[in-house]
């Protein structure tokens, strides 16, 4: 009973984010109009036109809305107080204890074991040969590579394809991007991603240690050493941008569009 | 009979435009490599190791840089739609801080490089005079694809976005412009730029 009360919860989900897509779009579309040409006529031809224009429609179909804006920008600014005050010192300190290699084996071994999500992930888009991949990969990996510290699969390309998560895979069929969210600490994320983000927690390995907490420090390990990899990309593109807020967003779709797109 | 020589016009024809966009493309490829490559060696000289010549260095990607990227076209192409609200003194305004704003903090950054392997990956053309060239960085602990758009104008090859793992630069630049002009003036965006680049300038590298 509860099984079937999950997928129908699933797909009303599913179905709200694909409507709620469209009528995203032609608010979106409403909002935009041609603002008025005051200035005058720039000298320099505009060549530019033809294409850039070509350019812009693309994009405003990539456009996700923003209707809990304010929220999110609350979050956000949480998220980077968060980070500077909390997330990278602790990442600096355990840097500083521990050497690069071995924290990149480490995150060698939490990529490795992530295999189930790319795998049935990879078989829900009917990506067999990925599917076929992603296990060498593993196997490969694991036995030669000692439980997926090192990465001797990493030299060939053919056995390394991007990785697929549910959320790419609830794109594939369909499920539009919903609207935009920033999760705490997570950072950003969409409705579908989110979705996405609940689904694969099941499938990875990690979550199923017991007792609940360690499966917790477990994760917190995972971040703290990824972020010791890191550190210096999120100021970047903080530094880099006019509006962080909205650099990060964009930046962020563009990603996941890229990544569903491979 | 009397078609076969049309048929082989067009079977050569359809041949040379299909070498020509190759031929194209490995240019696309070749000025992207060759540019790279003069970068790597202003960055990789041990003449500009010392601190106090890294001011020097920036000089000297600054030069490199403008010859490379069409920083016109690229500040034209992040206001976009709202380009036409801007006046030609307003836009010349624009163009000079944008391109300050995005020396001060990639050229920064790539100051910072310390060995990292580029490869270089496919040439694919958009369209008749333009190409994404890929190419990967490869550090330590990871593997970025970084995709650089060249266009083919008055007789060479300029940059015109970078892609950093899928992102493009122009195009996230242009969505947080939309975002302000949609609600202020190009006046306050350009005193939103000035205060943002002048305040870098006083700060010093962390």
């Amino acid at each position: 009973m509860k099984r079937k009360r999950t997928a129908l919860t699933f797909l009303i989900l599913a179905f709200f984010i694909s409507v709620y897509d469209a009528d995203c779009l032609k608010a979106f579309a409403q909002e935009m109009s041609l603002p008025d040409e005051t200035g005058k006529e720039t000298a320099v031809q505009d060549e530019y036109d033809g294409w850039m224009d070509d350019l812009e429609e693309e994009e405003s179909v990539s456009h996700v809305c923003d209707p809990l804006e304010i929220l999110n920008r609350a979050i956000f600014a949480f998220n980077d107080l968060f980070y500077f005050k909390v997330l990278k010192p602790v990442a600096r300190g355990y840097g500083f204890i521990a050497p690069e290699p071995v924290r990149v084996k480490v995150k060698n071994f939490f990529c490795n074991i992530d295999y189930p999500v790319r795998l049935v992930n990879d078989i829900l888009q009917v990506k067999f040969k990925r599917a076929g991949q992603d296990t060498c990969r593993f196997v490969f990996n694991s036995t030669v590579g000692i439980l997926g510290f090192f990465d001797p699969a990493g030299k060939y390309s053919w056995l390394n394809p991007p990785s697929e998560d549910t959320g790419q895979t609830l794109a594939t069929w369909g499920v539009g991007n919903g609207f935009y969210i920033v999760l705490p600490i997570l950072g950003p994320s969409t409705l579908r991603d989110s979705v996405g983000l609940a689904c694969d927690y099941f499938l990875q390995p990690v979550s199923y240690v017991r007792p609940f907490y360690t499966s917790m420090g477990v994760r917190s390990y995972d971040i703290v050493n990824d972020t010791s990899l890191s550190i210096g990309e999120y100021e970047d593109l903080k530094e880099s941008a006019l509006d962080p807020y909205f650099a990060f967003k964009d930046a962020y779709i563009q990603y996941r569009k890229e990544a569903v797109r491979k | 009979m009397k078609r076969q020589p049309v048929i082989i016009s067009l079977i050569l024809f359809f041949f040379a435009v299909s070498v020509s966009a190759s031929i194209q493309a490995d240019e696309a490829l070749d000025f992207v490599r060759t540019s790279v490559d003069e970068v790597l060696s202003i960055l990789r000289d041990p003449a500009y190791k010392e601190e106090s010549a890294r001011e020097i260095q920036r000089q000297k990607l600054c030069i490199l840089t403008e010859s490379l990227f069409d920083y016109n076209e690229i500040s034209r192409s992040v206001l976009g739609r709202y380009r036409k609200v801007f006046t030609s003194e307003q836009m010349d305004e624009f163009s000079d801080l944008f391109t300050r704003l995005l020396e001060k903090t990639y050229l920064n950054k790539i100051q910072n490089y310390t060995d990292e392997k580029i490869i270089y990956g496919k040439a694919t053309m958009l369209s008749a005079n333009r190409a994404e060239v890929e190419t990967e960085a490869v550090t330590a602990s990871k593997q970025i694809p970084i995709n650089y758009r060249v266009i083919y104008r008055h007789g060479e090859w300029r940059g015109y976005d970078v892609l950093i793992e899928g992102v493009s630069l122009v195009r996230n630049y242009r969505s947080q412009f939309n975002n302000i002009l949609q609600k202020k003036s190009p006046e306050d965006l350009l005193q939103q730029l000035r205060e943002k680049v002048n305040s870098k300038e006083g700060a010093t590298t962390e």
